[in-house]
């Protein structure tokens, strides 16, 4: 068989079986268990794919994924952070939109703090929706903002997703995790620009209200006690993979250590919200790292076969200048985000765009923000964008439609943002040179 | 883990064996795990195309997917039970900070397999039984 029929042949048996509801990890081991069967000698390829999927986990590279989420997970149960954006809503005066803006600076916030796109899109949603709606916020500045910055946990470290890719792709996790908060930091800047400019422009879309009158003091001292304190764990986790105290799976255990620390210090730590915030890390965790399971054998039967290097040749000699190239791939992820989770789209796409980067010798980190700003944006594109239900279930009232109407703008913005990456590459680069130095 | 960066910034002692039980948690805690999250319906699925057909449709896909399940479960089963075998019976041992036999790592597999073929088994087999779809 030539390589694009085997490569027809996987990525279409793949796509059956996820298009059936099998769920992915199973789609997965569908998959390989007949490419491992065909292609790599019958029994011995199967018993191959039996001993990589136990080896695919043992990796201390993976170990920050479920300590990035169990901090955010701790956060967010303990209502610790729903401490923190009563504290940032003081400090947001008399602007237009202070709701939608309370909800990026917030979320920008809680970014720094958890790994969990999830528990950031719910935190913001079960807080601030209610009072949004209830000050007579339309649904396109209401479900929007919190939408779009939601998606920014997986771009601020702690980023799980960002230790997942750079698993996955071989691209240092370090360097993966630090080059992702200056443009992860443009893009909230973007938002909040935008929701102050279109709330001065279309006035009824974000009435305003009074606020109740109160001192610098009485803004500031919330900020000071509930926000900063919190900021020192962002230090502490990122700090130490700049400074090389620790390495990043170390640092989010230092991390997981101080966001339990800050819980217990604001008195907001029982049993039943430790508990709660345990068997969520959990179950997503699981759900994650037994993807990679099911899927690890995925990329060897593409390498042994050679449809990866045969995908790789076609694209270099294909005369195609590396820009196009880049932005193909970038637009195949934006398709796949339509329909696909985080997790299968990298694993589907890492083992055939890798060779591609290193062909056309694009730098690894630089790439692995573009994929991590795309699959990003792919967590709000309809009709499967993961956080567009996440907003339905915290806003059972707001109809999808309306969610999916309120979010366009700010994909768009993420989209600029992804040019602007792309002409500027140095952005995304200064951070992990700073550390390299 | 902790003690591990505090003492080896703090030029104390090293503790080698932390990182290596660090991978071996992760691993257990990943297949012990999965069985526990398919009953609960939180293995992520991509439902779009099932949700979009009529009901009776809708019905034999979901069963089609529980029998695909079920079978790779199975498959996977037997062949986890050969990889024990063969590792047992070749005595290999896993030379690292913490010295075992290897068929060790492998014993974990042969019952989460067995076990989410069992939960697809009842899904198929007592549909009333099983917890309806998660959201997503």
């Amino acid at each position: 068989m030539a390589w694009y029929e085997i490569l027809a042949l996987l990525i279409g048996t793949l796509v059956a079986f996820m298009a059936l509801g099998v769920p992915v990890v199973f789609a997965f081991f569908a998959t390989n268990l007949i490419g491992a069967y065909v292609f790599m000698g019958g029994d011995a390829g199967v018993l191959q794919l039996m001993r990589n999927s136990v080896d695919a986990v043992q990796s201390f590279a993976l170990a920050p994924i479920p300590l990035f989420i169990f901090m955010g997970e701790v956060m967010f149960h303990t209502g610790v952070a729903s401490r923190a954006i009563d504290a940032v809503d003081r400090l947001i005066a008399r602007l237009p939109g202070r709701l939608a803006l309370v909800a990026i600076t917030g979320g920008t916030i809680f970014s720094a703090l958890s790994g969990s796109t999830i528990a950031n899109t719910a935190m913001l949603g079960s807080t601030l929706l209610p009072e949004m709606y209830r000050r007579g916020y339309h649904s396109s500045i209401a479900v929007g903002p919190i939408v779009a910055v939601g998606g920014l946990a997986m771009l601020i470290p702690p980023s799980a997703l960002a230790v997942l890719l750079g698993s996955v792709a071989g691209i240092p996790i370090g360097e993966l995790l630090v080059a992702s908060i200056l443009p992860a930091l443009i893009l909230a800047a973007l938002f909040f620009g935008y929701v102050i400019l279109r709330c001065s422009l279309s006035p009824h879309l974000a009435p305003s209200y009074d606020v109740a009158a109160l001192s610098w003091r009485e803004r500031l001292m919330p900020f000071v006690k509930y926000v900063l304190p919190l900021m020192a764990i962002f230090v502490v986790v990122v700090g130490s993979i700049i400074g090389g105290i620790a390495t990043p799976t170390e640092s989010a255990a230092l991390g997981a250590a101080a966001a339990v620390a800050a819980a217990a210090a604001y008195r907001r730590l029982t049993w039943s919200s430790f508990r709660v915030a345990l068997r969520q890390t959990l179950q997503f965790t699981v759900m994650t790292l037994f993807i990679i399971c099911g899927s690890v054998s995925f990329s060897q039967i593409m390498a042994f076969t050679q449809a990866s290097s045969g995908l790789s040749d076609l694209v270099t000699g294909s005369g195609l200048s590396p820009t196009l190239v880049l932005l193909g791939m970038l637009g195949i992820l934006l398709f796949l985000g339509c329909f696909m989770d985080q997790v299968s789209m990298m694993m589907i796409t890492a083992p055939l765009f890798m060779p591609v980067v290193q062909q056309f010798g694009f730098h690894l980190v630089w790439f692995g923000v573009l994929m991590l700003m795309l699959l990003e944006i792919g967590l709000a594109t309809p009709p499967f964008g993961l956080l567009l239900f996440v907003a339905k279930g915290a806003s059972p009232e707001t109809s999808m439609r309306e969610i999916i109407v309120s979010v366009a703008p700010f994909i768009a913005l993420a989209l600029c943002v992804v040019a602007l990456l792309i002409v500027f590459p140095q952005i995304t680069l200064l951070l992990p040179r700073l550390m390299g130095s | 883990m902790l003690i591990d960066v505090g003492a080896r910034n703090l030029k104390l002692f090293a503790i080698p064996w932390s990182l290596e039980t660090s991978e071996y948690m992760l691993y257990a805690m990943t297949f012990l795990g999965a069985p526990w999250v398919l009953r609960e319906n939180g293995h992520i699925a991509i439902e779009l195309a099932v949700e979009r057909l009529p009901p009776r449709a809708r019905a034999r896909a979901r069963l089609a997917a529980d029998a695909v399940g079920a079978a790779v479960c199975a498959i996977l089963f037997v062949y986890a039970c050969r990889l024990l075998w063969r590792s047992y019976a070749s005595g290999v041992i896993v030379q690292k900070s913490v010295v075992f036999p290897e068929w060790i790592e492998f014993s974990i597999v042969p019952p989460v397999m067995l076990l989410l073929c069992g939960i697809y088994l009842r899904r198929l087999l007592w549909p009333h039984l099983a917890r309806p779809p998660a959201e997503p």
